[in-house]
């Protein structure tokens, strides 16, 4: 389990790691964890110890308190590991010291302005090399708010891949622009630019690369700040098989959007 | 059970309960398969707070191949903090990617305070009765405070209630076993918070809530099918505090609320 520790220019990231259990009912014996955070330099994964947790203990870590290399790709993830590591290395380490599954075993994952700040509740997987990502932003806001799509990669490779994520005007199915997003990297892209009215839905296709997107934005003074996930399609059903209806859903959508206008 | 609990001791109720838990999963699985569900999503109305939810075409996003020139159309159900049944519409949304619903202003005047609401989104049907599937909204409330311009945005959090076009049915799960969810959050000095509680299940449950490092804040507390509840939490001893949620609901998740002095920040627990 990787908890992102989030660098966006003008902002800090601040991650607090909780070494407790989010149950009792998947409760397992706690013990003492070592702190490692890792980002990749495109050949390996560089990674440093940043602190011992106790167990029943949280450590809130952040980004003013760590050297600038760290963020080269404005996120990096922190580990807990049972036993020390040695150097970098060419995989992400695969160990998981924490099981629960109902809820995940989350941190409190923020970023901050000078007078603000927002947070949610979260960890990350690495995502497999081959993947994709369909998702719909419906929170985007107006009257001088800047809105952004923020997205989080990781896979268990360190090389960077860059891939493309396509943005319609979903109902219209307007390709409006093609950016470039990074693996084991945030991306932030900027949507005030594509004049979005009220009542469209801006999509957003990848079709090579997975990431976990967000929606956020502030205002001009950086006083009030958003920052909320936004769902996969999965999220439209509940029970039977989920994962297959979600396969129907992207493959629907990604044959009626297509980058051939 | 008496007779395993003498072989087994007290570990007959953490197996039972686990397997009880397993079995029966989060969520139960709706009777009718016309049925579509939703979530308990929160809504506030008052002098200080406006709601917002945000009303997406759920049926094309699923199905894009069957658009079709029939009318779209959400019913929103609404409940007090008691869980009662307060007021219901339905709204037509055709053609349109996203209507941003503005609570406020769709209930009633006299209607105020807070309280738990539902969306439904009934006109297909249920496009996934082969695979026993169902549609299901967990969208997206924008609350903002003090007629500020900028929306603090939260998804639903569990799916909680279905709905056959007569009948409502609770989805939440529970059992005899107490569970402890504990935030994985630390609440600061000085600080205004409100923790959100709702009961998706179909009975009233009893709630127990702890906070370790600040007993002073504990309370307990019952909250009605289809109720919420709203506790309060500010201390100003410079000290971190945790908050166990006690139950028989399988995963009693409140939203937070996080107070700064121009913003709120809005998440799950």
């Amino acid at each position: 389990m990787f908890y992102p520790l989030i660098k966006l220019d003008n902002f800090h990231g601040i991650t607090t790691i909780h070494n407790f259990s989010p149950n009792n009912w998947e409760a397992e014996e706690l013990t003492d964890v070592f702190l490692y955070i890792f980002w990749s330099n495109g050949a390996e994964w560089e990674n440093q110890l940043i602190g011992q947790l106790r167990k029943n203990e949280s450590l809130e870590i952040c980004t003013k308190n760590l050297s600038k290399e760290v963020f080269i790709n404005k996120v990096a993830f922190i580990y807990p590991s049972k036993n020390k590591l040695n150097g970098n290395l060419n995989q992400l380490p695969s160990e998981n010291i924490y099981k629960t599954i109902v809820p995940s075993w989350r941190a409190t994952i923020g970023i901050e302005s000078d007078l603000t700040k927002v947070s949610y509740q979260g960890e990350m997987e690495p995502f497999p090399k081959k993947s994709s990502l369909l998702t719909f932003h419906p929170f985007l806001q107006y009257e001088n708010f800047d809105n952004y799509l923020l997205l989080l990669n990781l896979t268990n490779e360190p090389e960077i891949i860059e891939s493309q994520i396509e943005i319609y005007n979903g109902f219209k199915g307007e390709l409006l622009d093609i950016k470039t997003i990074k693996t084991n990297s945030a991306s932030l892209i900027p949507l005030n630019s594509y004049n979005f009215d009220k009542s469209e839905l801006p999509f957003f296709i990848n079709r090579q690369t997975s990431a976990i997107p967000f929606g956020f934005g502030y205002n001009k003074d950086k006083s009030i700040m958003t920052l909320e996930h936004t769902h996969p399609p999965a999220s439209l059903v509940l029970h039977g098989n989920r994962n297959a209806i979600q396969g129907q859903i992207k493959s629907k959508w990604f044959n009626k959007l297509t980058t051939n206008v | 059970m008496a007779a395993l609990k003498i072989v087994l001791g007290d570990n007959i109720l953490s197996l039972f309960s686990n397997f009880t838990y397993l079995g029966s999963g989060l969520t139960k699985v709706p009777n009718n398969f016309n049925s579509t569900l939703s979530d308990l999503f929160l809504w506030r109305k008052d002098l200080e707070w406006s709601s917002y939810f945000e009303l997406l075409d759920i049926n094309y996003l699923i199905s894009p191949e069957i658009k079709s020139q029939m009318d779209q159309f959400a019913t929103l159900v609404f409940f007090n903090h008691s869980g009662d049944w307060v007021y219901q519409t339905e709204i037509n949304y055709s053609a349109n990617g996203r209507s941003t619903i503005d609570i406020t202003k769709i209930l009633p005047d006299h209607i105020n305070g807070y309280g738990t609401f539902s969306c439904f989104h009934l006109s297909q049907g249920n496009l996934f009765e082969e695979t026993g599937s169902f549609i299901a909204d967990r969208g997206y409330c924008g609350y903002t405070r003090n007629s500020s311009d900028v929306k603090s945005y939260v998804h639903g959090n569990l799916d909680a209630i279905a709905y056959d076009g007569e009948k409502l049915e609770m989805l939440g799960n529970y059992n005899v076993r107490n569970y402890e969810y504990l935030l994985q959050y630390e609440f600061e000095c000085g600080i205004n918070y409100e923790v959100i509680l709702t009961n998706p299940t179909n009975k009233k449950q009893e709630i127990n809530l702890r906070f370790e490092n600040h007993d002073q804040l504990d309370e307990k507390l019952s909250i009605e099918v289809r109720g919420s509840y709203v506790k309060r939490i500010f201390f100003e001893e410079d000290k971190k505090v945790r908050l166990v949620v006690e139950s028989h609901m399988f995963m009693a998740r409140p939203i937070i609320f996080r107070f700064h002095e121009l913003s709120l920040d809005v998440f799950h627990g």
